[in-house]
């Protein structure tokens, strides 16, 4: 428990100081994540209408 | 096609992040791209991976829009494919709650970007990858501290997914 408690600890600590490596990890997450949504909405949205308005035949 | 993407639905993530290491790879048919271990191949296994989430959330806010507009749109001479994108328009809230979604599943994906990002220090370490390797590793306080930022990102979004959901239906 002791463990656990000096874990959390440190790791308030991480993030109110803000931490580079915890920065750049969560920057590099937040761009990949970004990027891949709006690629997948890109390429889905449309499909997904497309098929509600019954078939993509133009 | 809705079967497809139903199916698609239920894919385990890592594996799409194999299929997409084998098709990125060196001894790959994209192997020459030299992508793989790069962010561009964790966006990529992400992209696949939300996709079918896309589409069957939209699909789903689509139906009821075209229910009620469709037949009006074409009647009054839209060809199909402006009565897409005017659809697309009028469900626009539909179209956000899909995409926050997508984001969400996305900002989640470990074991596929694992595969095909390799979790390079500095490069291709992502929150969940790198809660993965520090905990493996015994290093907790990182693994935790990224653990809440990543808690709380996942509520703000889901938050604002569904402030965004209410108030533009104006529920």
């Amino acid at each position: 428990m002791n463990d656990f408690i000096d874990a959390l600890y440190t790791a308030a600590r991480l993030i109110a100081r803000l931490d580079p490596e915890l920065r750049e990890i969560v920057v590099l997450s937040l761009a990949v994540s970004l990027t891949a949504s709006v690629c997948a909405f890109l390429i889905g949205s449309p499909v997904g209408a497309a098929l509600a308005s019954g078939g993509a035949a133009p | 096609m809705i079967i497809i993407t139903n199916a698609l639905l239920g894919l385990p993530p890592v594996v799409v992040g194999l299929v997409v290491y084998l098709l990125l790879s060196r001894s790959g048919p994209l192997g020459s791209l030299g992508i793989l271990f790069t962010p561009t191949a964790m966006i990529i296994a992400q992209a696949i991976l939300g996709v079918p989430i896309v589409v069957a959330l939209v699909h789903r806010m689509m139906v009821d829009v075209w229910a009620v507009y469709g037949d009006a749109l074409l009647v009054d001479g839209a060809s199909r494919l402006r009565a897409i994108a005017s659809i697309m328009s009028i469900g626009r809230e539909g179209q956000l709650t899909a995409f926050l979604a997508a984001f969400g599943r996305a900002i989640a994906e470990v074991g596929a970007i694992i595969i095909v990002g390799g979790n390079i220090r500095g490069y291709t370490r992502t929150m969940t990858t790198a809660i993965a390797l520090e905990t493996s590793k015994g290093d907790l306080s990182l693994a935790l501290a990224l653990g809440i930022v990543l808690i709380v990102l996942s509520m703000v979004v889901s938050g604002v997914s569904l402030f965004f959901g209410r108030a533009l239906t104006g529920r």
